[in-house]
């Protein structure tokens, strides 16, 4: 059920676990993957973790998400587990995909987790046609559609928001801009100054919000929830944070400075939020240092646990292809 | 405070090393987790590598150069804060190991091919033949219905056609009987998958099987013998302990580079190039006839050649044959002498231009000036490849043989040719 | 056969799929551009939309990519949805979510999820529709891993194939030529389907045999009766299905005549019947050829405007003819 990150101490100690797994498991990934003991790329949500949680706390358990090329924090607020995730990126055969997916490609469908996506705007039409299928069947379910900046400039996202708007679909549009598509800023590729008045252009209501900030994007992102719920139609959330990380890991970061990514890191997140309920009285700092804790001690195990388990085999690659009847 | 690793970073897929090409810090200097340290050239852009930990840089341990991916370059002392999951990678496995379901291999079919073929309606009149024979046969005017097929399950081949095709030489076919319209040869499936007990009698059909499959496409070659009584004194008195088939062996060959047409092999509808002599021995063993091939065995110190030989004869009769001696051959040889054959026609090893039959080396009555005496001879025969050369090079090569064994010096070196007789 | 059988065209056959599909199952909709009110830009959909109702049979803004991603989004979500695409060339607007996701989901999720939908388009030229609106670009889909792709030739197919492709829990792609909307034939009343991946042996012949698809079947069926005439004696196969293609009654048939005539609208280079006759010499039936295998093929070029232009660029009966007579006389 839906829960706020500071009104109750569960709400707070939930959030924050949350975020500092998703940061633990992006530090891991970032880790195997320099040693080169990881396979691929890897796209990194160090930096956005407010937005991804405080979004997925704003839904119910059988509400359904799609995700991006940058959604391990997506899949880890909807409650992945965390193993089976890192499993996949280690290409082991008790991966969610069984190592044919891949960082770009986790999904959970029985759970709500309709699938990250590796083209951009990719799962936007996707996320419509599932409020679709909600909406036909009479469902209260509600999809909230992650994204990024860039995608909004492509087509498919223009396309969905219109037929989902037309329809009243019971869908959220999240789009976490983080200020660069992958090196071309958001003030290059945009003649409109943010992402939520585009909105207007569709009929539907756009709200910005800042994304480093955990309770603010609750909020914003549960209204939108509730909205789509009643029967009211789409809402496009603009939900503003930075990555740390480059784009990928050949990113070079030419195309921003030091002092901005160091201006931004200060300003972490995680950090920030607990100065906020340490404030508040939510969390005692035992209880943070808890929760950091349970944090790392989660991700190494699931590495440990994962890395024991055997390779993705080949053998049955061909039958894979098809669904049997 | 525990000694933390930067490492090497994979900065891009591809990446798997980097030059470190200089360093921003000293040993002895703080750095944060995040701080870059040093600079590094990879296979694609120059990058900047950041700190993973906090401390003191205890240790440089590459100031330039290059590093493979996830090795360490320098050492900081400071707080573990877990954060090294690479680490985790390279713990010993814990010992519940959580297994994938390993599928039951099938179970293996004991008879029939591999492939199930669809049931083709037999009688459609259509006789299976590769494509080029099915060429050949429309240009030579043959019908394939009256073609012998070697290939299975009826399949006509080029040979086959070939066989058929009238040609204008006179060649003297070989006195063995022309191999019978084939039994397919054994799958190579049934011969494996066949229960263990009947081992020998499967081993021994899969030898013949082999031979049969070599020996086969040889009836259809148009091959001719020529014989020649060759005296053997003077060269015995000269091989100071050298085996005959040394001996024999290596005047063989000399002799063949001088009538190159019998280095030829028939290959892809004509005679290939003259290579250098490369001949097979043909070895008697319980695993059936091998052929260890002797590249120019002329060349070289004879005494070598024969030790060579013996070691290989030897290893060859133990079922061991060293890679080197698989080589392509253009001609053989074949003694039967020891067992007191006096001599036999040997049937060609295609694609070879000749192989040279010998029987027992012996005492026999010859002519000589005023009457009868004794001499040491052997009856050779030269088959040879008639698409690769006439009657006239058989017996060049013979005479040539010949020559070397009376000069009693049958080494490599030519002397010049002595031949006076002109080719024909 | 089976049961009852009457005369109706190809478009009504498959206007009767879609209809009883959706009578038996709440999870079957179609979505499409003009498919309500006005019936379909090909008279399609028909009545449909008064029967079932504005949700499921459901007009779209021109929007083929949200629409083909739209079906994705719901047969992930457990519905059975059929997209029309207005003309099939209009699939290139829609090509990441039929190529990038569609088809690989079910796998690149290790199987976790599967995409049950299918996508119906009108393929082919004759119409005078010109280059952008005429194009038989069966190959390109064929050639994807994870997607099913039919080629219904007559009404009974374009019914019984459109049944089985909902079944199936697979994207499928089914591309209706243009020119067999108006032609009738014998269809079953009832809800038959017919299986996907099995090719039909619409003549059997001892000289030659051609196999052809969509609405070159239909064309060498003529073809043969007109070469019978002449004394020539033709086996004319339907694959149906291209993929997955079931080539073992094509070997058989080949094997037995010696001589393979492949007829397709699509221009050759790449095309279709270029993997039917490697299928051909891949296989033991390479040993009974007679002669090589040859391709009928659409010419290589953008299909014009002008109609005598427009007949010129693809197979006609007349060719089908002279290739087969040719392919006699040269072997």
């Amino acid at each position: 059920m839906p829960l706020s990150p500071i009104e109750t101490a569960a709400g707070a100690r939930h959030a924050l676990l949350t975020m500092w797994t998703t940061r633990r498991f992006e530090e891991a990934v970032d880790d195997l993957f320099a040693r080169g003991l990881m396979h691929g790329t890897m796209h990194l949500s160090i930096g956005q973790e407010a937005s991804a949680t405080g979004a997925c706390m704003a839904l119910r358990d059988d509400d359904a998400i799609t995700s991006t090329h940058r959604g391990h924090g997506h899949c880890i607020g909807k409650g992945a587990d965390l193993t089976r995730m890192m499993a996949e990126l280690l290409a082991k055969e008790t991966g969610y995909c069984r190592g044919r997916g891949g960082s770009m490609h986790i999904a959970d469908v029985a759970t709500g987790n309709l699938g990250a996506n590796g083209i951009v705007g990719g799962g936007i039409p996707i996320a419509a046609g599932a409020a679709l299928a909600y909406q036909l069947r009479g469902e209260d379910h509600v999809v909230a559609c992650f994204f990024g900046d860039g995608a909004t400039n492509e087509g498919a996202f223009h396309e969905a928001v219109n037929l989902a708007a037309i329809w009243k679909l019971p869908v959220v549009f999240i789009c976490e801009n983080n200020k660069y598509g992958m090196s071309f800023s958001t003030e290059k590729s945009m003649a409109v100054d943010t992402i939520a008045e585009r909105a207007s252009a569709y009929g539907i209501p756009g709200v910005g919000v800042d994304g480093n900030d955990v309770a603010a994007v609750y909020d914003v992102v549960h209204a939108a929830v509730e909205r789509a719920r009643a029967g009211d139609g789409p809402t496009l959330v603009e939900s503003v944070t930075y990555r740390h990380k480059g784009h990928s890991k050949s990113d070079k970061n030419l195309y921003r400075t030091r002092e901005e990514i160091s201006e931004w890191r200060d300003k972490d997140p995680i950090l920030q939020f607990e100065g906020v309920v340490r404030e508040r009285g939510l969390l005692s700092d035992e209880e943070i240092q808890a929760a950091r804790t349970e944090a790392m001690e989660s991700i190494r195990n699931a590495v440990r646990t994962a890395n024991a388990a055997p390779d993705a085999d080949p053998s049955d690659l061909l039958d894979a292809v098809f669904a049997q009847a | 405070m525990t000694r933390l690793a930067i490492r090497m970073p994979k900065m891009s897929m591809t990446m798997t090393e980097g030059e470190v090409s200089s360093w921003m810090v000293k040993v002895g200097d703080e750095i944060n987790d995040g701080d870059i340290v040093c600079e590094v050239m990879t296979d694609k852009v120059d990058m900047d590598v950041e700190s993973p930990v906090s401390g003191t840089l205890v240790e440089i341990v590459v100031e330039s150069g290059l590093v493979a991916v996830g090795e360490p370059i320098g050492w900081v002392e400071g707080e573990d804060d877990g954060g090294s999951f690479g680490d985790l990678l390279m713990a010993p496995e814990t010992p519940e190991q959580v297994e994938a379901p390993v599928p039951e291999p099938d179970p293996v079919a004991d008879t029939g091919p591999a492939t199930p073929e669809p049931e083709h309606p037999r009688p459609s009149g259509i006789v299976p033949a590769v494509p080029r024979a099915r060429g050949l046969a429309r240009e030579l005017g043959v019908d394939l219905a009256t073609v012998t097929p070697s290939g299975p399950e009826g399949l006509v081949r080029v040979a086959d056609v070939e066989a058929l095709a009238p040609t204008t030489q006179p060649a003297t076919q070989p006195a063995s009987q022309p191999a019978t319209p084939s039994a397919p040869p054994a799958p190579p499936q049934a011969a494996d998958s066949t229960r263990p007990a009947a081992k020998q009698s499967d081993r021994r059909a899969a030898i013949r099987a082999v031979v049969a499959r070599t020996m086969t496409p040889s009836a259809a070659i148009p091959q001719f013998t020529v014989w020649r009584e060759l005296h053997l004194d003077d060269a015995n008195a000269t091989r100071n302990g050298l085996s005959w088939t040394t001996v024999l062996l290596r005047t063989y060959a000399a002799s063949l580079r001088e009538v190159p047409e019998l280095l030829s092999r028939w290959e892809d509808d004509r005679a290939s190039e003259a290579g250098p002599p490369s001949i097979a021995l043909a070895v008697a063993t319980d695993r059936g006839l091998m052929v260890p091939t002797f590249s120019e065995p002329d060349l070289g110190d004879a005494a070598d050649v024969d030790a060579e030989i013996r070691e290989v004869v030897a290893a060859v009769q133990k079922g061991r044959m060293d890679r080197s001696y698989l080589g392509i051959a253009n001609g053989s040889l074949s003694n039967l002498g020891g067992l007191g054959v006096d001599r036999f026609q040997a049937l060609l090893t295609p694609p070879q231009g000749s192989v040279l039959s010998l029987g027992s080396i012996k005492r026999r009555p010859v002519a000589v000036p005023g009457g009868v005496g004794t001499a040491l001879t052997v009856e050779a025969g030269l088959t040879v490849d008639h698409r690769v050369a006439d009657g006239i090079h058989a017996a060049q090569l013979l005479d040539r043989m010949a020559s070397r064994l009376a000069q009693g010096s049958p080494q490599g070196s030519t002397q010049g040719s002595t031949q006076g007789s002109t080719r024909a | 056969m089976t049961e009852t059988a009457r005369e109706i065209t190809y478009s009504e056959a498959i206007r009767e799929a879609i209809g009883q599909a959706m009578e038996a199952d709440e999870s079957v909709f179609m979505l499409g551009e003009d498919i309500g009110v006005y019936g379909g830009a090909f008279g399609v959909s028909g009545d449909l939309y008064h029967r079932f109702g504005a949700d499921r049979i459901r007009d779209t803004p021109i929007s083929e990519l949200g629409i083909v991603g739209a079906a994705v989004g719901a047969a992930l979500a457990g519905m059975r949805p059929i997209v029309e695409i207005q003309f099939s060339d209009f699939t290139n607007q829609a090509m990441d979510q039929i190529v990038n996701q569609a088809a690989k989901i079910h796998f690149m999720l290790g199987g976790a999820a599967t995409v049950p939908m299918v996508l119906r388009a009108p393929l082919g030229s004759g119409t005078g529709a010109a280059a952008q609106h005429s194009q038989s670009l069966e190959a390109w889909f064929a050639h994807v891993p994870g997607l099913k792709v039919v080629m219904p030739a007559t009404a009974e197919d374009a019914k019984g194939l459109l049944l089985s492709a909902i079944d199936d829990p697979n994207p499928v792609i089914v591309l209706e030529h243009k020119l067999l909307y108006r032609t009738s034939g014998p269809v079953p009343e009832d809800a038959v389907r017919v299986p996907l991946g099995k090719t039909a042996v619409r003549r059997t012949g001892s000289d030659l045999t051609i196999v052809a698809t969509g609405v070159m079947v239909g064309r060498s069926l003529e073809a043969a009766g007109v070469l019978a005439d002449q004394g020539v004696d033709v086996s004319v196969l339907d694959p149906r299905t291209l993929s997955p293609l079931d080539d073992a009654p094509i070997l058989e048939d080949v094997a037995r005549t010696g001589r393979a005539l492949l007829v397709q609208e699509a221009p050759g280079h790449v095309g279709f019947t270029a993997e039917i006759a490697a299928r051909i010499t891949e296989s033991p039936t390479l040993y009974r050829l007679l002669a090589p295998i040859r391709r009928l093929s659409g010419l290589n070029a953008p299909i014009p405007y002008a109609p005598q232009l427009e007949t010129a660029s693809v197979p006609q009966v007349p060719d089908i003819v002279d290739a087969a007579l040719t392919l006699i006389k040269e072997s």
